[in-house]
């Protein structure tokens, strides 16, 4: 297999674990914890917590009628029409907020890593 | 690496830094009273959780857990419908039991109802909630409800169950991971707390409030002080002679009611400039009520007798009630049982049957002080001054902040509303003492245990023995056929009062003087044919005033009767007869109304202008039959039309309902059908002219609302809000039909929260109906349940085992 799909696979299955079992900002802990292995990059962090996230909460989810993103949406709307494509759009708007956290740590930590590699 | 690349290194850290540290600040705080926002949004803490549904899984999971926590003898089983059957050799793992699964599906509902009442609604919902809080610690209902917890647990009926109930709840409590945190918790934040019998003592009182809690006196004064004393007298006469009373005429004696004016202190000091209102969150709703019937077995196909109920209240998501069945060696009963409390409210077992109405009694009186100063410390009485009892409490939020709040006391009751409660409050030295029967300790709980496990009218009646509050109109059914009725509760002597309105109190003449006996309550054993009581007068006559003054319309009742009187002629009346006849939604009010009204208008008139022409003619009154059904275009012009009626005609007479007290429904069509009353009235218009214009009104209402002639669903739009009052966990536009006075009492936001029909066969036949599902989780797929079913008007068959020997 392709070692980057493996990395990707890899850090995914753990951000679905830490989306499942941790607070919140123990994504930011994993992301730090692989942006600091050499074979990882801010991207893949990024891409692999986004599709961590998404399954997470698919499976909490449900997607059927009683879900709590269709909850959620009637919280935030009232009344009115709930369109169906509001739900994965709700639900993949979470996971984004997620992915970009955890890209941001693991940038931070990329930078510093090559800055701390160009002093050397 | 060169300069440059460093220098980009070093901003795209600095971005990245800036980044992760907004992120972090923005996922860590609260919106809106809601819990952090990243906790909000996690798969592990936030609202991503599907709640299990009553299934066979769930079923495994609580009967594994219940044994887990040393309660082997109870056996659990979800019925199709989801409602669970709990069956116990001990009734400590019974009441335990029902406490554990209880709260497996209704926790939250039952933490905030009681967190309500104790005024510590804030603590869940946050901010928002201030307003109600205030008011329920400034009415003493805590207190109140902390010395009724005592006689909870120094009664033997109820120690027991109590403390079973409360230890099965912490069970759950203690065994509840975050992640199956009702979703409430999990959107705001906030965590359950232990159980507890003054939180069952809190349900209690939250439930009288619901029901007794009529804050009328006050416009009642204003009114009385606007209009004459013959217009009074027409509108408002001490006692009225209703058509259908629960039990026709007097047959209590009669007794002289002392009825002195108010003072002319009174009523300058108080009324001249307050405006005063409740927060919309606690005002009990003016319909609340239910429909009760039972009918001897000489007019039923089984020749055993029927019993029906229907308990009119606000609807709330979760439904209020949570249908349950328990059986231990001492009983075997089925019905509607509040969450948070053991045992069951209403219902049946192998050989009795019980159902009850809200009595619409007058046990709350408002009384003005006089005080020594703007400070409000304190008040004469009896020629001498008294101190006023200040406490201090804090309000907590969910954040941990804190409101300080000041309650002031007096030995009549409570201040309710202080300088600062409203703008023109300020400006009056005058505060309000409250006396209302809700305040007694009182132990509720102990009738309906009784009732759980009684065996015949004789037993049931005896249960009622020492109930307070709220005053109920109980039915019973026996296996045997008889029925009784009792008007049961505490209520308030008023020698020298009136009781409707407000007045001084600086004496003892001033306020109730004590109760009246438990034998002078309305009461019948072994009815022949029927009875029916749907929150009317429970009899016409002098003593009708000690039980009240603002009796439900007699709609309803005649209704009832009417269809049961109906039935008897076309055969003996099955139990599925009754079911029917829960839904039907006739309205006897807006029916007799358009038929008066029609012959009052002329012809021309109802064509005065194309829009309401084409609104006549297109609800076509003339061949409507009175139904409320969903479809139905008559029933909405024919009650749009009686609501601008009633406002024209009130309006002109009394002032805006607002501020003043309108005569019931009832009142104004008696009041309009007879000549010389309406010449009393002084109209400034001729009936006539008002009908026409109000018809007119209506019709430009309508068609500038809805740009045509909607149907009844579209203009009582059902809709059922949740517990909290939280946007979105609530479900809009259920179709339903039905009116504020059909038997099928649906008023939109309010109406039947539970339905029962039992036969006391044996084994007993029952169908039961609740406005929703069995769990309190908006997640799960059981959380609205029935409700499309139930806006049709039906009912489900109850799975009811007999117990052994009893088939």
């Amino acid at each position: 297999m392709n070692p980057r799909v493996l990395n990707f696979l890899i850090a995914s299955a753990a951000f679905f674990l830490t989306a499942f079992f941790t607070p919140w900002w123990g994504t930011g802990i994993v992301a730090v914890a692989f942006a600091c292995m050499k074979t990882s990059s801010a991207r893949l962090v990024t891409l692999s917590a986004l599709s961590g996230w998404l399954i997470a909460i698919f499976v909490r989810d449900g997607m059927n009628e009683q879900g709590p993103s269709r909850i959620l949406l009637r919280f935030f709307q009232g009344a009115g029409p709930e369109p169906a494509v509001l739900r994965p759009l709700l639900i993949l708007t979470v996971a984004l907020i997620a992915a970009v956290f955890a890209g941001a740590c693991a940038g931070l930590i990329t930078s510093l890593r090559k800055l701390w590699a160009g002093r050397r | 690496m060169n300069k440059s690349r460093r220098v980009l290194n070093a901003a795209q850290g600095l971005v990245c830094l800036l980044a992760v540290a907004v992120m972090a600040v923005a996922l860590g705080r609260s919106f809106e009273d809601l819990q952090p926002l990243g906790n909000l949004i996690s798969p592990n803490t936030g609202i991503w959780r599907h709640h299990p549904s009553a299934d066979p899984e769930a079923q495994e999971q609580l009967q594994a857990a219940l044994k887990q926590k040393g309660i082997d003898d109870v056996v659990l089983t979800f019925d199709e419908d989801g409602v669970p059957h709990l069956s116990a050799e001990k009734e400590s793992s019974l009441y335990f039991a029902q406490g554990f699964v209880t709260a497996y599906f209704r926790l939250w509902q039952m933490d905030f109802l009681s967190r309500l009442t104790a005024g510590r609604a804030a603590e869940l919902l946050g901010e928002k909630a201030l307003p109600v809080d205030r008011f329920f610690r400034r009415m003493k209902l805590p207190g109140a409800a902390e010395a009724s917890a005592d006689l909870l647990l120094s009664d033997l009926v109820t120690r027991e169950a109590v403390l079973s109930y409360v230890n099965g709840v912490n069970a759950r409590i203690e065994q509840i991971e975050i992640e199956s945190l009702p979703f409430e918790y999990r959107l705001f934040g906030t965590h359950p707390e232990p159980w507890t019998p003054e939180r069952i003592a809190y349900l209690s009182k939250y439930m009288t409030w619901e029901l007794t809690g009529y804050m009328y006196d006050y416009r009642y004064t204003k009114t009385k002080n606007k209009i004459s004393g013959e217009i009074l007298e027409l509108l408002f006469p001490r006692t009225s002679r209703f058509p259908a009373t629960i039990l026709g005429d007097d047959t209590f004696g009669k007794k002289g009611q002392g009825q002195a004016d108010l003072t002319g202190v009174a009523r300058e000091r108080f009324f001249a400039n307050s405006d005063i209102s409740l927060p919309p969150e606690v005002e009990p709703e003016p319909h609340n009520g239910s429909n009760n019937w039972a009918i001897n077995g000489r007019l039923t196909a089984s020749g055993k007798a029927l019993i029906s109920n229907d308990l009119h209240l606000s609807y709330t998501l979760p439904a209020l009630w949570f249908p349950i069945h328990l059986t231990s060696p001492a009983q075997n009963v089925f019905g509607a049982s509040l969450p948070g409390s053991p045992g069951v409210i209403v219902g049946f077992n192998d050989d009795l049957s019980w159902a009850v109405t809200n009595g619409t009694n007058d046990v709350l009186d408002w009384h003005s002080l006089r005080f020594r100063d703007e400070h409000h410390r304190e008040y004469l009485f009896n020629g001498t001054w008294r101190p006023v009892v200040v406490s201090e409490e804090k309000i907590w939020l969910p954040d941990g902040r804190y409101e300080l709040l000041h309650t002031r006391e007096t030995h009549i009751g409570p201040i309710l509303f202080e300088e600062g409660d409203t703008k023109n409050i300020t400006e009056t030295p005058s505060g309000l003492a409250i006396q209302w029967t809700g305040l007694i300790p009182s132990n509720e709980l102990r009738t309906f245990l009784l009732l759980n496990r009684a065996h015949n009218t004789a037993e049931c009646l005896d249960s009622l023995k020492g109930y307070v509050a709220p005053p109920q109109n109980f039915l019973c059914a026996d296996k045997e056929g008889r029925i009784s009725y009792r008007l049961s509760g505490i209520f308030p002597s008023r020698k020298h009062i009136d009781g409707r309105d407000v007045r001084e109190a600086v004496g003892d003449a001033d306020v109730w003087q004590g109760y009246l006996t438990a034998e002078e309550n309305p009461q019948k054993d072994r009815v022949a044919d029927y009875i029916v009581t749907a929150n009317q007068a429970p009899f016409n006559g002098d003593r009708q005033a000690d039980f009240g003054w603002f009796f439900a319309n007699p709609y309803r009742a005649d209704a009832i009767r009417d269809l049961i009187e109906t039935q008897k002629k076309r055969g003996k009346i099955r139990p599925e007869d009754v079911v029917a006849m829960q839904a039907d939604d006739i309205n006897k009010l807006t029916m007799m109304f358009h038929e008066w009204a029609a012959k009052q208008v002329p012809g021309d008139v109802q064509a005065a202008d194309a829009q309401s022409s084409l609104c006549w003619k297109e609800a076509d009154l003339a061949k409507w039959n009175g139904r409320h059904s969903p479809d139905s275009k008559a029933a909405t012009l024919a009650y749009a039309w009686f609501e601008k009626f009633e406002s024209t005609v009130w309006e002109s007479v009394i002032g805006n309902a607002k501020e003043h007290f309108w005569p019931s429904r009832w009142r104004l069509m008696e009041t309009v059908t007879s000549e010389e009353a309406t010449k009393k009235l002084a109209l400034k218009k001729p009936l006539s002219e008002i009908l026409s214009s109000s018809l007119r009104l209506a019709c430009d209402d309508l068609y500038g609302t809805y740009h045509r002639l909607p149907e009844w669903s579209e203009y009582q739009t059902t809709s059922i809000r949740h517990t909290g009052r939280v946007p979105g966990l609530g479900r809009k536009q259920v179709r339903a039909g039905g009116s504020n006075d059909s038997i099928f009492a649906n008023k939109g936001h309010h109406g039947p929260t539970w339905k029962m029909v039992v036969s006391m066969e044996t084994p007993p036949k029952a169908w039961a109906m609740i406005p929703g599902g069995k769990s309190g989780d908006p997640s799960s797929p059981d959380y609205d349940g029935v409700l499309n079913e139930w806006g049709e008007g039906k009912m489900k068959r109850v799975h009811f085992k007999p117990r052994k020997g009893k088939k």
